[in-house]
C-alpha cells in the first residue's frame, strides 16, 4: 500500500540480514504521525524451538530421513543451535492495532472511522486479496429488520455468553444494521426488483437477506480512509506482553523477513477461523476456508499462558472435491445442503435422506441433524471412494442454484468435459468455520491479557462453531468501542518496557528458520501428517476410537517430528518453508486442543456427535478454557456464563 | 511433465534462473497442483494463492509465456514453463508485488459522493438496466492478467489499462456515483485502447466480463459528450 510504503521508507533499519534490499533502509521520507518505525537490536542466544508450548517433545534421537525432500543434513546429530546472534527489528507505534482485514476488521474500522480513532490494520496477505472479504464471491448479507438486538436473540440460541451480545446490541448506534452501511461502503447490491429497489432474497420479520454482495468494495473504502494505515503481507506470530498487559503484537514482514514490533495501547484480534487442520485434498484442507487462516495469534495467546475455548466446535457443510482440490473453493465448487436432500445419493444411487425413518422436515431447519445423517451414511460405508456422498447437478438443482455456484458447475464441465447431470459429483462434509479463540469477558477483552480484544472470542458463537459475517459485523464494531473505552479509562502507559518479550519471539523465529537437524523433516511434511491425523477425529461424528487415535498421533508428531523439523531454505525473503514451519506449530497446537476439548466432553454437543455419548450432558454446558499446565500437558477450566434474558 | 520454474530471490540472486522439475501428472491436474507437488516433494517454492477458484487472482503466473491463474490452468505432459507474472517486481520466485496497481484500482473503485446515500435514495436511484451492467463487472478480480497482455498498455504506457478502466466503467454505470467518470476514462486512455480484445481472451472470469462491449459503451457515451481525441485507436 502507498501508506505502507511511506511508513516503511521512514525506517532506519537495524536488520542483520544482508538480504533486505537497501531500498527498505532509506530514512529520508517524513514519518507518519501515527505510526513510527524505530529500529532496535538485541543480542541473544538462539534456541528453544517450542519453548512455552505444551507440545515440547523430549528426545531428539532416532532421526530418520523423511520422504524425498531435500533437507539440510548437518554433521552433528540433533538440533544445532547457533551461537549468540544479533537480531534487529523495527518498532511501530499506534494507539489501536487491528489484526486481520476481513469482516470483523472492517466492522471495527467502520466504528473507528465514525469515531475518529486512528488505526493500524495488519493483513497477512496483500490487502484486499485475503480471506472471505478479499475474493470476488457473491456473499448473501443477513440482518434483522428489527435491529441487531432482536437478531442476536435468534442467532445466540447456541451462544453461551449472552451478556456480551446484549452489551453489543445496546451500544450499537447503527441498528438496524441492514444494507445502508454496506452500500455506503461502495457496494451496489445489484440484485434488484423491477422498480430498482433492493431485492430481498429472504424477507421475514426476524431476518432479511440480500445477495450479490462483493465485500472487496468495503476494503477499498476503508483502505482509503484517512485514519486507517495498512501493513499487509505481515504475519503476526506473537502478542507483545509487558507486566501481564498486551501492549501490541510482533511478527514478520513476509516479503523481506524483517521482524516487526507493533506497540499499541489496545489490540483487536479480528483474524478468521482456522480450519487448516481438517484433512487435505491436493491444495486445501477439506474446507472452503482460506490458507492464510492458521490460528497464528490465537496459538500465540495459548503459548503465552492464555486460555483458548471452543476449539471443539466447528461448522460444516457439503463440498464437492471432484476432480481434486481445485474444486474445493467458493469459486469452483459444487456443493449441496439440506435444501437438496431429495437429490443426495449414496454410492448405490439411493436417495438416503428420503428414508421414511428420518425426519425430512427437521433436516430443512436443523443443519446439525442433517449433517449427522450424511456423516452416518458415510460411516456406514455407503459413501464414495473419497468418503463423500453424491450430488448430481441436474436441471432442477441448476434452476434453484445461485449464480455463483452455477458458474462453478459450468467451469468444472468446461474444464473436465464431464456432464454433472449424468455424473453425480462426490461431495465431502467440509469444515468451513472453527472456534479455538481466546476466552474473553463481556467487553470482548481477553481474561488473561488486558488490552487484547477478540472479535471472535470464545463463547461468541460457541456451539455454533465459528463465526458468521453478520456476527463479525456486530462484534467487530463492539470490540472497537470496548477497546476505545479501555484506552480512555483503563490503559496506563507502562513505566518501563521489557523488550525481551518480543526478542524471545524473534529468537524462536530465527531458530526455526536457521536450525539444522540431522535427518530433518520439512514443515510441509509434518503439516500434512497433522491434517491427516485430525481429519477422522474432527468431523461431524467423532468416535472415541478416532479421537484416541488422533490424540496418539498428534502427541507422536509433537514428540518425534517437531524436534526434527528443519527447513530446506534458510533465506529471510518470502520463505515459504519458514512460513510453513511457523504455521505447522500453530496447526499442531490447534489440532491438539480441538481433539482434546472433544475428548474430555462425555457428551454430544453443538455440531459434533459422539456415538458413545449420544446426548448432551448439562454438567458440560459450559465453555472449556484450555491452557498449558506448564508441565507439557493441557488443563482446562469450565467457564459458565449467566443465563441472562434478552431484552424484549 | 518437465516443469521449468523461474526462481529468483532478489536480495540474494544476481538474476532470475530456471530450474527444471519432474512432476508426475494426473487427470485434470492444475498448474497450482503441479507447483504444490514441487513444494511438497522436491524443493520449497515461494508461490501464493488463497481462493483456489479464480476469485482472488493471487496465483496469477506466466504459463508457457501466457498469463493465467495457476488454480484453473490445466497442465499436460511434455515440457512447460512457469514464471512470475510479467511487469511486476518479484518478491520471491512466483510471488510478485502488485500492490501499487491494485491500490490504484481500489482507489478508482471508491465511490465519489457529496453525501452518504439514504435508504430512500438507494431504492429509488438504481435501475435494473444499470444493475445488470454492474453485476458482471463484479467478477473482475483485479488480477492484472489483462493488463499484462494488453498491447495498448505496451504502446501507450500512460494508458491506465483494462482492469483499472473496468473500475472506472463500474462507477460510470453506478447511478450512486457522482464523479465525472467519463472524463476519468478518457483522461485514463479510453481512446488509447486498440479494441483488440486480448483482455477478454486472457481473462479468467470471461464468462462474466465482456471488455469490448463495455469499452464500446464508454466510447459511445464519451462521443455523445464530445470527449473525443484527435487520433483515437481501434475505431
Amino acid at each position: 500500500m502507498d501508506k505502507d510504503e511511506q511508513v516503511m521508507a521512514a525506517l532506519v533499519k537495524a536488520g542483520p540480514s544482508k538480504e533486505v534490499p537497501d531500498a527498505e533502509v532509506s530514512g529520508k521520507e517524513p514519518r507518519s504521525p501515527w505510526s513510527e518505525g524505530v529500529s532496535r537490536r538485541s543480542f541473544f542466544k538462539l534456541g528453544g524451538l517450542l519453548a512455552g508450548t505444551a507440545v515440547v517433545g523430549a528426545g531428539l534421537g532416532g532421526c530418520s530421513q523423511e520422504g524425498g525432500a531435500k533437507v539440510p543434513d548437518s554433521a552433528s546429530s540433533g538440533a544445532a543451535t547457533k551461537g549468540e546472534t544479533e537480531i534487529g527489528y523495527t518498532v511501530y507505534e499506534t494507539d489501536m492495532l487491528v489484526i486481520g482485514a476481513g469482516f470483523g476488521s472492517v466492522s471495527a474500522c467502520s466504528e473507528a472511522a465514525r469515531l475518529g480513532q486512528k488505526v493500524l490494520v495488519i493483513d497477512k496477505g496483500p490487502y484486499g486479496f485475503g480471506g472471505a472479504c478479499g475474493m470476488n464471491w457473491d456473499v448473501v448479507y443477513t440482518w434483522s429488520p428489527k435491529g441487531t438486538e432482536a437478531q442476536d436473540s435468534v442467532f445466540a440460541r447456541r451462544t453461551v455468553n449472552k451478556q456480551l451480545f446484549i452489551n453489543a446490541a445496546k451500544s450499537d448506534p447503527y441498528q438496524p444494521d441492514d444494507y445502508l452501511p454496506i452500500i455506503n461502503w461502495g457496494e451496489t447490491l445489484n440484485d434488484r426488483n423491477p422498480d430498482g429497489s433492493i431485492h430481498l432474497k429472504v424477507d421475514m420479520p426476524m431476518s432479511q437477506q440480500a445477495e450479490w454482495g462483493f465485500p472487496r468494495h468495503w476494503l477499498d473504502h476503508f483502505g482509503k480512509a484517512d485514519n486507517i494505515t495498512i501493513h499487509d503481507y505481515t504475519m503476526i506470530t506473537d502478542i507483545f506482553v509487558n507486566d501481564g498487559v498486551c501492549i501490541g503484537a510482533v511478527g514478520i514482514y513476509l516479503p523481506t523477513g524483517e521482524f516487526r514490533v507493533y506497540r499499541s495501547k489496545a489490540t483487536i484480534l479480528a483474524a478468521g477461523g482456522c480450519t487448516g487442520i481438517y484433512g487435505w485434498v491436493t491444495l486445501s484442507p477439506v474446507t472452503n476456508n482460506v490458507p492464510d487462516n492458521t490460528s497464528d495469534v490465537e496459538m500465540a495467546v495459548f503459548r503465552k499462558g492464555g486460555r483458548i475455548g471452543d476449539s471443539e466446535h466447528a461448522a460444516y457443510d457439503m463440498m464437492g472435491i471432484v476432480p481434486s482440490g481445485w474444486a474445493s473453493s467458493e469459486g469452483s465448487m459444487f456443493g449441496g445442503d439440506s435444501l437438496d436432500i431429495e437429490f443426495m445419493l449414496d454410492k448405490d444411487g439411493v436417495a438416503f435422506c428420503m428414508d421414511p425413518a428420518l425426519d425430512q422436515d427437521r433436516m430443512l431447519v436443523d443443519r446439525i441433524y442433517f449433517n449427522q445423517i450424511v456423516a452416518q451414511v458415510i460411516m456406514d460405508g455407503r459413501g464414495g471412494p473419497n468418503g463423500g456422498i453424491y450430488l448430481p447437478a441436474n436441471d432442477e438443482i441448476r434452476k434453484q442454484m445461485r449464480y455463483m455456484y452455477l458458474r462453478c458447475v459450468n467451469l468444472i464441465e468446461e474444464k473436465t468435459g464431464a456432464d454433472l447431470r449424468e455424473e453425480p459429483m462426490e461431495c465431502l462434509i467440509e469444515m468451513y468455520e472453527h472456534g479455538g479463540t481466546p476466552i474473553i469477558d463481556d467487553n470482548m477483552m481477553s481474561t488473561e491479557f488486558a488490552g487484547l480484544f477478540c472479535v471472535r472470542g470464545a463463547a461468541t458463537l460457541a456451539e455454533g462453531g465459528g463465526s458468521h459475517q453478520n456476527r463479525n459485523r456486530v462484534l467487530g464494531g463492539y470490540a472497537m468501542r470496548c477497546a476505545m473505552e479501555y484506552i480512555k479509562k483503563s490503559y496506563k502507559e507502562p513505566e518501563k518496557i521489557d523488550w525481551q518479550d518480543a526478542e524471545k519471539e524473534f529468537s524462536r523465529l530465527t531458530d526455526l528458520r536457521t536450525r539444522e537437524v540431522s535427518g530433518g523433516i520439512r514443515p510441509i511434511t509434518i503439516q500434512r501428517k497433522i491434517q491427516r491425523a485430525t481429519y477422522p477425529a474432527m468431523g461431524v461424528i467423532r468416535t472415541t476410537a478416532d479421537l484416541e487415535a488422533a490424540r496418539k498421533e498428534l502427541a507422536r508428531i509433537a514428540e518425534e517430528d517437531i524436534p526434527k523439523m528443519a527447513l530446506s531454505d534458510h533465506a529471510s525473503a518470502y520463505n515459504r518453508d519458514w512460513k510453513d514451519a511457523i504455521e505447522t506449530i500453530n496447526l499442531l497446537q490447534l489440532a491438539r486442543l480441538s481433539v482434546e476439548a472433544t475428548y474430555v466432553r462425555p457428551e454430544t454437543r453443538g455440531s459434533f456427535y459422539r456415538p458413545e455419548y449420544p446426548e448432551a450432558n448439562d454438567d458440560w454446558k459450559c465453555t472449556l478454557g484450555f491452557y498449558d499446565d506448564g508441565k507439557g500437558g493441557l488443563a482446562f477450566d469450565k467457564i459458565t456464563w449467566p443465563d441472562v434474558p434478552y431484552p424484549a | 511433465m518437465k516443469l521449468t520454474i523461474t526462481r529468483f530471490n532478489p536480495s540474494v540472486d544476481a538474476k532470475p534462473y530456471d530450474q527444471v522439475f519432474d512432476v508426475p501428472t494426473f487427470e485434470n491436474m492444475t498448474l497450482l497442483e503441479a507447483v504444490m507437488y514441487v513444494h511438497e516433494n522436491l524443493e520449497p517454492i515461494s508461490f501464493d494463492y488463497t481462493c483456489r477458484g479464480r476469485l482472488c487472482g493471487r496465483c496469477s503466473v506466466m504459463y508457457d509465456g501466457i498469463p493465467v491463474f495457476a488454480c484453473i490452468q490445466f497442465v499436460s505432459e511434455g515440457s512447460h514453463t512457469v514464471a512470475p507474472l510479467e511487469g511486476f517486481p518479484v518478491i520471491r520466485d512466483l510471488i510478485v508485488d502488485k500492490r501499487r496497481e491494485q491500490k490504484a484500482i481500489a482507489d478508482t473503485y471508491e465511490r465519489v459522493r457529496i453525501a452518504p446515500l439514504t435508504r430512500e435514495e438507494i431504492n429509488s436511484q438504481m435501475t435494473t438496466e444499470a444493475a445488470d451492467k454492474l453485476r458482471w463487472i463484479e467478477y473482475c478480480c483485479r488480477c492484472q492478467v489483462c493488463t499484462v497482455i494488453c498491447p495498448a498498455k505496451k504502446d501507450t504506457p500512460q494508458y491506465m489499462g483494462p482492469s483499472r478502466l473496468l473500475a472506472v466503467a463500474y462507477r460510470h454505470f453506478d447511478p450512486y456515483d457522482q464523479a465525472d467518470r467519463l472524463l476519468e476514462a478518457v483522461a485514463g486512455g479510453l481512446w488509447d485502447c486498440q479494441m483488440c480484445g486480448s483482455c477478454t481472451k486472457v481473462c479468467q472470469n470471461s464468462p462474466e466480463i465482456h471488455h469490448l462491449d463495455i469499452w464500446k459503451e464508454l466510447r459511445a457515451d464519451a462521443t455523445a459528450r464530445g470527449l473525443t481525441v484527435a487520433n483515437p485507436k481501434g475505431v
